[in-house]
């Protein structure tokens, strides 16, 4: 190949991850009582396949898509009301997150083990920024606030760290960055 | 005889898996409406890659008015329009407008000109009433004249279409060959790649077929080759299959 | 989902369609600022202008309600927390929770302003078009180090082509699977995977494919300028915006109205 397509590439790649990061808030799979989202699946997979630069540059522009105005946040929200909002610490902490998991997958070498590690530190720093933030904005206690904004939420992530492994090790050969 | 607008000379692209395509020469002359046939696999698409140096051959070089493309790749993009088989993963923009303005941005021509060209094309295209409309909610025939619109736009000297009839309804294919042998008539050179050569075969100069191991089997005029094409892999048309030299409704 | 695709934009030629959209941004911004220092006299104005601007677009209320309705749920709770947690006079009480008047106060006040910018979020998207937002997007980061703003406005560009792919290619594979019983599968883990692997696998093939056509059209960084929107009186719209947000500052901080409300 030549030209472009090299810088090119990586650049379409990041967009896709936009996208996929705003599907994602729509993709629900039920399981047990409580569905599951996709979408910080999705935020912690950009750090893996994308690589903390372009995964963080990802985040970035769906924060700032969002911010715009166009309905990205999870059910059709947007603007710089959301992510003020109660629930924008979450969202402000995929920033950190995605780079965290970038960092650490890399230095660990892309391996599923490394990559599960990774994405259990990138889920802990979303939770960092969310539940201080969730605990301020309805001025609760902290026991509260993390059994409102995490604990129902655990399991769930557990089982889209371990899917997310899976699909990092099979769509790994298929990017050529 | 007039100069060849194109020439490729001894070209192979050779694939570490699976086939690819070998000693291609060929000479395409301004005006000419070349029908590139062949059985899936037999490396239309890839030779179709090479005229405006999407990739790089194993051997041989492509040469546009004399000079080789990978000598001036942005101009060989602009001179030679090309339409891929997906509509969907070709649409850049994010209206109708923007796709067709996309390729003229590139070049950098003034914001002006730009909308007026654009303007233009689309009224050309018939697509003026769908300008705001973003790409993904049009028809199937709707967005094949998108494409065609936003290459269109750059005033190429060749338009390449690879499978331009895939995935598209009766009518719309049928007003898809309206528009390109009308193209063609107004003295744009064509080069268009399909296995069903059907529809277009009355409109087109030149039929050249490929063999599955991506050779050139044939090149001629189509009323010379037809009651041939069978045996290379390409389905033959009705009226021929039926002893017709040209369409019943033709004679 | 549908919405989604078609965003919240409703085409129209209103003086708000047609202003700059980096104006526009600019209004909005200044309206959330002066909404976070204002209090219920500088919300209810604001309250009364943003309603005028819906009703000429061609918005009624209750369709404006229906779209929050789940942020309003939220905004209730908020409500809530602050009205029964805030120690102060009690207003009532109902078998050992304590409302006080301070705590209503507060909890309403807080409700309304996030109610409000989420209104002025919504008037604002819908009457921009996806494509003005990247212009405004570029030109406001232009100024911005180490940001390649053209990059970011394609990226934009691209993130909207690839919205409505994804979706149907989701829904294919979530017909697909299903029509294999695949969701009867015990495992979350495989569910998962069988859901959006291929997914994925299609959308980075349909990525490698546009990278090509993108190449093939002369794709490059340095292109031609953006162009701005300039129908819609945008010196006239500014003054009044910053009048709107002067006059809700202006309400919320005379001391007045801080007694009686706050």
């Amino acid at each position: 190949m030549i030209s472009q397509t090299d810088t090119l590439r990586p650049m379409v790649y990041t967009s896709l991850f936009v996208a996929l990061i705003t599907v994602g808030a729509f993709i629900t799979i039920p399981i047990g009582p409580v569905p599951i989202v996709l979408q910080n699946m999705f935020v912690l997979l950009a750090g893996l396949i994308l690589g903390p630069a372009r995964g963080t540059a990802c985040v970035a522009v769906y924060l700032l898509v969002g911010l715009a105005g166009l309905p990205v946040f999870a059910g059709g929200t947007s603007g710089i009301g959301k992510l003020l909002g109660p629930t924008g610490g979450y969202l402000l902490g995929y920033l950190p997150a995605v780079l965290v998991t970038g960092v650490l997958s890399k230095t660990l070498g892309k391996k599923p083990a490394g990559d599960i590690l990774a994405m259990a530190a990138g889920s802990v720093v979303v939770y960092a920024a969310g539940v201080p933030w969730l605990k301020i904005a309805f001025s609760m206690s902290w026991g509260k606030a993390v059994s409102a904004g995490m604990l129902p939420f655990l399991l769930g992530d557990a089982v889209k760290i371990a899917a997310a492994a899976v699909i990092a090790k099979k769509i790994r050969p298929l990017v050529k960055l | 005889m007039p100069r060849p607008l194109l020439e490729i000379d001894h070209l192979t692209h050779e694939f570490t898996a699976g086939s690819g395509i070998y000693d291609i020469c060929l000479r395409v002359f301004p005006g000419e409406f070349i029908l590139l046939a062949g059985p899936n696999g037999s490396g239309k698409t890839t030779l179709i890659r090479h005229l405006n140096a999407l990739v790089r051959p194993s051997s041989g070089e492509v040469r546009l008015h004399g000079r080789p493309v990978t000598s001036d790749i942005v101009f060989a993009r602009k001179t030679i329009g090309m339409v891929f088989q997906d509509a969907d993963t070709q649409i850049v923009g994010d209206t109708v407008f923007d796709e067709v303005a996309f390729g003229p941005e590139n070049l950098k021509i003034p914001r002006p000109l730009i909308r007026e060209k654009v303007t233009q094309t689309l009224a050309r295209m018939d697509l003026s009433h769908l300008a705001d409309r973003n790409p993904a909610t049009l028809s199937g025939g709707e967005k094949r004249r998108l494409t065609i619109a936003g290459i269109l736009v750059m005033d190429p000297e060749i338009i390449v279409l690879d499978e331009p009839f895939a995935n598209l309804d009766y009518p719309s294919s049928k007003a898809l060959v309206g528009i390109i042998s009308e193209l063609n008539q107004e003295g744009q050179t064509i080069i268009m790649a399909t296995h069903e050569v059907e529809d277009v075969i009355t409109c087109a100069t030149r039929i050249i077929i490929m063999d599955s191991k991506g050779r050139l089997s044939r090149d001629g005029r189509p009323e010379d080759l037809l009651g041939h094409l069978a045996a290379c892999g390409v389905k033959e048309p009705c009226f021929s299959r039926m002893g017709y030299k040209k369409p019943p409704w033709q004679t | 989902m549908a919405n989604l695709t078609l965003f919240t934009f409703c085409a129209g030629t209103t003086t708000l369609h047609r202003l700059d959209v980096r104006h526009k941004t600019a209004l909005v911004c200044m309206v959330s600022l002066a909404l976070f220092t204002s209090g219920f006299a500088g919300c209810l104005a604001c309250f009364l202008v943003l309603s005028l601007l819906t009703r000429t677009i061609g918005i009624s209320l209750p369709q404006l309600l229906g779209q929050l309705k789940w942020f309003i749920l939220l905004l209730g709770i908020m409500f809530a927390a602050r009205a029964l947690t805030i120690p102060g006079d009690p207003v009532f009480s109902f078998s050992g929770i304590v409302a006080t008047k301070e705590g209503l106060a507060q909890g309403a006040l807080v409700a309304m302003r996030f109610f409000l910018v989420m209104m002025t979020g919504l008037l604002f998207s819908a009457t921009t078009r996806p494509a003005d937002l990247k212009s405004a997007a570029q030109w406001f980061l232009k100024p911005v180090p180490f940001v390649p703003e053209k990059q970011v406005a394609i990226m934009i560009s691209l993130f909207l082509r690839f919205l409505p792919l994804i979706l149907s290619q989701a829904g294919q594979t979530a017909d697909a699977v299903n029509a294999r019983c695949g969701n009867l599968h015990k495992n979350p883990i495989r569910r998962i995977r069988c859901q959006t692997l291929p997914v994925l696998k299609k959308t980075f093939m349909a990525a490698d494919r546009l990278c090509l056509a993108m190449d093939a059209r002369c794709y490059s960084e340095d292109r031609t300028d953006l162009e701005f929107e300039t129908g819609g009186r945008n010196t006239l719209s500014m003054a009044a915006g910053t009048g709107l947000c002067l006059l809700m500052v202006g309400l919320s901080h005379s001391s007045f109205f801080k007694m009686i409300f706050w």
